[in-house]
């Protein structure tokens, strides 16, 4: 039985009467723009710069988004989703940008720039490795035709239409293809956590009795 | 409020469906593949209000990244063998490769390789005569354009381009041994460089 994705949250919101009222100061649409946005900022915050200093980070780019309303810098109401974004945007190249002149002052001496990692945790490096390890086996099944259009794809970054025209397929046979490597990730994904989860169950059972 | 795209004869990719975000829309947006200005800014706007989308794009990422691992590794292991009747035929090629000798190379994947500035460490090193694509480090580099050359030892320029603006990559046909620099610049002056031995 298909479920229904939910509703974009967006959909809702009277965007031009919660601007109003955070432009007459009430700290209760200030809490509402916070709850509709703030998941989103980090969101996207995250997945430019890593997690370091992320809370402080959101709440900065809260501020200047609320400071902004309420100077009048918004002009359409209705493009609040616009206007957030786009300060959204410029604090993450100013977070870039104030990294950037820190470590200008640490220049090796051959002007080479040490470059801080975003460096990921052992248990999502694990992860990373179980899905790899999936994939390569997914790939190994395949034919070497398709296993050649996957690997162009996301490896080689062609695009669709280069690999569709060289390879002699249509876009449905493409989108299906992708599709299937996808299922079966997905599904070989959830058959491991699911033996590992049980393997886990019997470790504590053990150790409990 | 009903978004409409802008037309773009360039891109067909459809962005949102009904209410929320497309599996192309996503997996372009994960890839870091070029979206339009205007494409980007519905995938940010939408992703900025439903954690649908972002879970959706959370395991696009894993998927992606699976993707691009699993392919790397199959991609960086030796030919397979063939049977004796095959071997013959492939003998006769390997002669006419030994005229060639950059083309039988040519056919196979190209190789990665990341370009680093990092302290005390070795410069990024390549095989010769095997295509490349080099990945330089774009961390804290904020120009709206960028763009790229390859340059040898002695002044001569191999290549040069334009990167993409997300996780951008430089496709290199193969390089004779030697010292070259991979420099990036941005309104024609060079933002940073990279030295490549290919050896």
């Amino acid at each position: 039985m298909a479920v229904e994705p939910p509703q974009n949250p967006g959909e809702q919101v009277d965007w031009a009467g919660l601007v109003a009222r955070i432009q007459a100061n009430d700290p209760a649409a200030q809490e509402e723009l916070y709850n509709l946005f703030s998941r989103g900022i980090k969101f996207l915050i995250v997945r430019q710069l890593g997690r370091q200093d992320i809370e402080d980070r959101v709440h900065d780019t809260f501020v200047i988004v609320v400071q902004a309303i309420q100077r009048g810098d918004l002009r359409e109401p209705e493009r609040l989703m616009g206007f957030v974004r786009t300060i959204v945007r410029r604090q993450i190249s100013a977070f870039i940008e104030k990294n950037y002149m820190k470590r200008r002052d640490e220049l090796d001496v051959d002007g080479s720039v040490k470059i801080a990692d975003r460096q990921i945790g052992p248990e999502e490096q694990a992860i990373r490795v179980q899905n790899a390890q999936i994939m390569e086996e997914i790939l190994r099944e395949c034919s070497r035709r398709d296993r050649e259009i996957l690997t162009r794809f996301y490896l080689l970054e062609q695009s669709q239409q280069q690999i569709c025209e060289e390879m002699g397929l249509n876009d449905t046979q493409f989108r299906l293809l992708k599709s299937r490597a996808k299922q079966r990730f997905s599904d070989e994904g959830r058959r491991r956590m699911a033996k590992n989860n049980l393997k886990s169950f019997f470790v504590r059972k053990r150790a409990v009795s | 409020m009903e978004r409409r795209l802008p037309e773009n004869p360039e891109s067909e990719l459809q962005i949102l469906d009904r209410l929320h975000l497309t599996d192309e829309a996503l997996e372009a947006y994960s890839l870091g593949r070029t979206l339009s200005e205007s494409q980007l800014e519905v995938v940010e706007e939408h992703l900025m209000l439903c954690a649908y989308c972002q879970n959706r794009l959370d395991k696009m990422d894993l998927f992606v990244t699976a993707a691009k691992d699993g392919a790397r590794t199959l991609a960086a292991e030796p030919e397979q063998k063939v049977s004796k009747a095959v071997s013959i035929t492939i003998a006769a090629g390997v002669a006419a490769a030994f005229f060639l000798p950059g083309a039988l190379r040519e056919m196979a994947l190209p190789v990665d390789v990341e370009l680093v500035a990092v302290r005390n460490q070795a410069k990024a090193t390549a095989p010769f005569d095997r295509k490349l694509e080099l990945k330089p480090d774009l961390t804290d580099l904020t120009a709206a354009a960028i763009s790229w050359e390859v340059a040898a030892a002695d002044g001569s320029v191999r290549g040069s381009g334009d990167l993409s603006p997300n996780g951008g990559k430089i496709q290199m046909p193969g390089l004779e041994r030697g010292r070259y620099w991979v420099r990036l610049k941005a309104s024609g002056e060079v933002i940073r460089e990279f030295s490549l031995l290919v050896k």
